[in-house]
């Protein structure tokens, strides 16, 4: 598996939406006149799942994994593991990159 | 119900076709489409020269790009379309072909979906299967479509109240559908005891709510009914087509499909309603994937689908009527053909062991494409039996 690559937010300097995952413009008006900013600092969990089952050898000792989605807001949503078991809909949540034995992931820890 | 508006006036599918190859195949992609074109020329009388169109669907041409069928197959063509939609493949290519048909682009176009399994195929599909899903979604996990549809399947459940006990009766119904049809790999009866008890994947899906992966083929043609009858055919009259794609990508939620947005001309176009369909087939990757085109097409309450579903017997006997993937396995983009192709088969009565009484009209939905946390084509296409 390639190394994981968790891209920033970037928003429209011309009409201040964001698209994630980054793309080098804007999904709404198209401008390539966006910037980078740093992910939201927390969201709220739409859903959890515990994953037992994995595509890759290096990730199956590692099962199971519990992973989210994350609303950010501004219609963004991302994925994230999480040290949690369970999450409910709606939980306010503390988003950060952290070092797992499978990369430096975006991470969820319950605020 | 307003009156047909004769878009889709005069134009007919026939011509169904299925092929398993099993769960691996080393037969390679374009060999699988050739089969399929000559079991469709075989079983039609259609002379390969006459197909002067083509639609087709695959996700393991590669590095071919689709035109190179033209050649491999032997095909001068005044009309080609790469359909690759996934799921949403077999109800967009009939929509085009269709519409090519009836702008006198071509003639006779063969709609051809097909793809093999290797052992490494699907792995190799997911890992690289878009921008987005390689770098932010397939790294939490590597778990592919199934974690996206386990956290779907998750909002769902929380959203509605729906229970996995519901999703146990769709999935045991769907294998019942399948108990007489050939080309299921997987068609003794499931119990709700088996599929509560079952290995999980992704928490709340479990291996029955997973599709498994397998080498196949789905054909038909589409041309006017007039040549349909001419070559003594039997075939089902298209009445009404709809897309949609990204239809809600500035929300948050990945729950809405899109087929809300186009049903009333959907049923408008084709003259009927929900009430009028007497058999449906929807994509079923996932059952939530069900219920949800089964909602927003005005079957089940939005919301209440799942619980709905569950104990109607009635809509399970008539919904994925050959058992759906759950049941037949996903053929990759050939998936996105297999509930259109059942429907055709139903319409013309060539469903031998498992064909339903009396089916006059019938609905198939299709959905597909996920690049990051959704699919993002959707499509519906009613169809009338000749009779």
């Amino acid at each position: 598996m390639k190394n994981p690559q968790t891209s920033n937010p970037e928003k429209c300097v011309d009409c201040h939406i964001l698209t994630y995952p980054s793309q080098g413009f804007c999904h709404s008006c198209l401008s390539e006149n966006t910037v980078p900013i740093e992910l939201p600092a927390s969201g709220r969990v739409m859903a959890i799942t515990r994953l037992h089952h994995s595509f890759e050898e290096e990730i199956k000792p590692l099962l199971p994994l519990s992973i989210a989605t994350v609303d950010i807001g501004a219609g963004c949503v991302v994925f994230v593991l999480t040290a949690e078991k369970t999450l409910d809909a709606g939980t306010a949540v503390n988003l950060d990159h952290r070092t797992w034995p499978i990369g430096n992931l975006l991470t969820a820890v319950r605020e | 119900m307003a009156a047909p508006t004769g878009t889709y006036q005069g134009l007919v599918v026939t011509s169904p076709v299925s092929l398993m190859f099993g769960r691996f195949s080393n037969a390679s992609t374009p060999l699988l489409f050739a089969r399929a074109l000559k079991q469709l020329l075989e079983q039609s009388g259609v002379k390969k020269t006459d197909v002067d169109g083509l639609a087709v669907s695959s996700f393991s041409l590669r590095p071919d790009p689709a035109i190179a069928l033209s050649r491999s197959l032997g095909l001068s063509l005044r009309w080609f379309q790469d359909v690759n939609l996934g799921g949403a493949s077999g109800g967009v290519a009939l929509n085009r072909a269709a519409r090519a048909v009836a702008a006198g682009d071509a003639d006779i176009v063969a709609c051809i979906g097909a793809d093999k399994n290797t052992e490494t195929g699907f792995q190799d599909l997911i890992r690289d299967f878009s921008v987005a899903s390689r770098d932010s979604v397939y790294p939490y996990g590597a778990g592919g479509p199934t974690s996206v549809f386990a956290l779907l399947t998750k909002q769902y459940m929380a959203e509605s109240g729906a229970t996995r006990a519901d999703f146990a009766s769709i999935c045991s119904a769907q294998r019942d559908n399948a108990k007489a049809v050939p080309h299921a790999v997987f068609n003794k009866p499931l119990t709700t005891e088996e599929y509560l008890t079952a290995r999980m994947i992704a928490d709340p899906l479990c291996l029955y709510d997973c599709v498994m992966p397998v080498s196949g083929a789905e054909a038909f043609f589409v041309m006017t009914e007039e040549r349909a009858k001419a070559l003594g055919l039997s075939y089902a009259r298209v009445l009404s087509s709809i897309e949609a794609h990204n239809a809600y990508g500035g929300e948050s939620s990945p729950l809405g499909g899109g087929w809300a947005l186009g049903r009333e001309k959907l049923y408008a176009e084709a003259g009927v309603g929900p009430e009028d369909i007497d058999i449906v087939e929807t994509y079923d990757d996932y059952p939530v994937v069900s219920v949800l085109q089964l909602e927003e097409l005005g079957f089940l309450a939005p919301g209440k689908g799942a619980s709905q579903l569950a104990v109607s017997t009635q809509l399970q006997q008539k919904h994925n009527t050959s058992g759906g993937q759950l049941s037949c396995g996903q053929a990759g983009a050939a998936g996105g053909y297999l509930g259109l192709v059942e429907a055709i088969r139903q319409l013309t009565g060539q469903a031998d062991g498992w064909q339903h009484v009396d089916v006059h009209h019938a609905l198939v939905s299709g959905y597909g494409m996920v690049v990051y946390d959704r699919c993002l084509a959707t499509c519906a296409t009613i169809l009338e039996a000749e009779g």
